[in-house]
């Protein structure tokens, strides 16, 4: 079987040949200040610097070669970024601001830029929104995607910030203001988000017009959920996100047979309901440390409702343990969650830059070794 | 407090205070038994994030009106208490939390901000002669800067007296344990319930 045909077979429920592992998406790769490191410990000289927001987006093909991936990443293109005089980085698809701090990019509440909006006068007034006929957002884009079609391998498609209404809300207005919104001002809640979403929904749809006869997987990014329990209720997930998201689900069930993903990390177990609900069939990245989030438990009451993409714990196993307990651990959540299909072998976030290079290694040979149907692992 | 209306909290504070109750007793017997039941319903997962920002932002106009009114011996007498989050590391709606939660339960807070370097840190406990200095991390790869910190401070007779507490998601008690910390808090309520222990 190829790659797409295991990966057809999983996300159906059934038994693949091959486990699909999932090594290469903007949450399933490596940050990109370890990356220099991996491919220096891989023997890999000739690759480029390590570029994405989250983790590496151009990982070297000989790389993934040897780390065992299956899938291709296509992400949408973006307009260029710009560097304001103060140090800061302007997106520029929607304006929000990133900083660089500890080796990564982020996106600070302090300075969101719409932090202090009042009215929707306010919010009309910040200068960039996308502009969908922008053509960075397509070039090349089908070329692409018919490559990586044609390739066998599992195309997985990302349409970056067209994708994630509920990552630029926070983004522009910081994350305690989007939590506290929906209660202290509903109308510019609302406003808002629907401002997000439409112009999200138009770029997507234009995208996936393009590409989206050739995607296998598409993933959309939500991140509501803490270690400890989701960051907001079940009805609040229903009334004041799910809405705005179906908008964009809907677009996609219309243009792409491809397979939905949503992303949550931490402990999102009790919104798996909403999930369902706005159309996702699969989950990202499966955070098994976080409460309510083991293996067992995601299997047995939503193993035939929802697949499951992730679930290698980056946040002790990877970085602490030793490459025993990782290939155990490995082991263990093919098992569980492997059987029958229904799992993409990938790591609960992106590999973080405290990780050894041992580890990272043994993770994806365990997952090689012992991904192959029928399952035999004691 | 506990329906999360900081207009409302704020305007019954504002009354209390016209009436000639003690400022003291307001925090006492109002605004920290408010938020301890608002924790107690995000504990119990019926009050969720958003519920407990707006709880946050209730102490804040609550603090705004009481704060001028309280004598130098009433601020000082649960303690002093530093929070901020590790150097490399801006994530601050936990540390936010733990200060309007500390706040409700009567100490005096000092928000050192995030991405604090250890100098800094050490500046502010020395400058506000702090009783308790608490370290937020969200990410393993600044988690270690904590014990840095803890090594740093015990290595000074002039912080002898200072504790030092954890949280944060990749945080817990063993870890805490392990680098030396006085105490740990899983949440902010825990985190007030622990500085107590501390200070008593």
């Amino acid at each position: 079987m190829t790659p797409r045909e295991n990966f057809w077979k999983a996300v159906n429920h059934e038994e693949p040949e091959r486990l699909p592992i999932f090594w290469g998406g903007t949450n399933s790769s490596i940050v990109p200040s370890h990356y220099d490191a991996l491919c220096e410990y891989l023997g890999v000289s000739d690759h480029k610097k390590g570029l994405g927001d989250f983790g590496v987006v151009n990982l070297h093909p000989e790389i993934k070669a040897q780390l065992h991936s299956d899938v291709e990443l296509l992400l949408m293109g973006a307009p260029r970024r710009k560097r304001l005089e103060n140090g800061l980085v302007q997106d520029g698809m929607w304006g929000f601001l990133l900083k660089d701090v500890g080796g990564f990019r982020t996106h600070p509440d302090q300075i969101a830029p719409l932090r202090q909006a009042r009215t929707k006068d306010d919010i009309e007034a910040h200068p960039i929104w996308p502009n969908p006929d922008d053509a960075s957002y397509y070039y090349g884009q089908k070329e692409k995607a018919l490559d990586f079609y044609d390739s066998g391998r599992i195309v997985l498609g990302e349409a970056s910030y067209a994708g994630a209404p509920f990552f630029i809300y926070p983004w522009l207005r910081g994350v305690d203001q989007w939590m506290m919104d929906p209660y202290s001002d509903p109308e510019l809640y609302k406003y808002l988000a629907q401002k997000i979403t439409d112009l999200s929904a138009v770029v997507l749809e234009h995208w996936l017009e393009l590409v989206g006869p050739y995607l296998d997987i598409l993933c959309f990014y939500d991140d509501i959920a803490m270690q400890t329990g989701p960051m907001v209720s079940l009805d609040h997930y229903r009334r004041w996100i799910l809405p705005y998201e179906k908008k964009l689900t809907d677009i996609a069930k219309r243009l792409t047979k491809a397979r939905l993903s949503i992303h949550c990390c931490g402990s999102c177990y009790d919104l798996l309901p909403g999930f369902i609900e706005a159309g996702y069939d699969i989950l990202n990245p499966v955070q098994t440390r976080a409460k309510n989030m083991q293996a067992r438990r995601l299997k047995a009451n939503y193993g035939d409702r929802l697949v499951f993409y992730g679930g290698v714990d980056v946040q002790r196993l990877l970085p602490f343990g030793s490459v025993d307990e990782v290939r155990q651990g490995v082991k263990d959540l093919i098992k569980v969650l492997g059987a029958g299909g229904g799992l993409l072998f990938a790591t609960s976030h992106n590999i973080e830059s405290d990780t050894p290079m041992e580890n990272i290694v043994a993770l994806f040979e365990t997952a090689y070794e012992f991904g192959r149907y029928p399952l035999r692992i004691d | 407090m506990i329906d999360v209306d900081a207009a409302r909290a704020g305007a019954e504070v504002r009354k209390l205070l016209d009436d000639g109750v003690d400022p003291f007793a307001i925090i006492e017997n109002g605004i920290m038994q408010g938020m301890e039941a608002v924790g107690q319903r995000f504990e119990a997962g019926s009050y969720f994030l958003p519920q407990l920002l707006l709880a946050a932002k209730a102490v804040a106009a609550c603090s705004a009106l009481i704060k001028p009114l309280l004598t130098a011996d009433q601020h000082r007498s649960r303690g002093i208490i530093v929070v901020g989050t590790v150097a490399g590391d801006i994530h601050d709606l936990g540390k936010n939390l733990v200060i309007s939660t500390m706040e409700s339960g009567g100490f005096r807070v000092i928000d050192a901000g995030v991405d604090v370097p250890l100098e800094e840190f050490a500046e502010i406990v020395r400058k506000e002669q702090a009783d308790i200095l608490a370290l937020s991390a969200l990410l393993t790869t600044t988690m270690v800067r904590m014990e840095e910190i803890i090594q740093a401070l015990r290595a000074d007779p002039a912080f002898r007296r200072v504790k030092v507490m954890v949280g944060g998601a990749p945080v817990d008690q063993s870890y805490a344990d392990r680098i030396g910390a006085d105490a740990y808090g899983k949440n902010a309520l825990e985190a007030l319930y622990k500085a107590r222990e501390l200070i008593s």
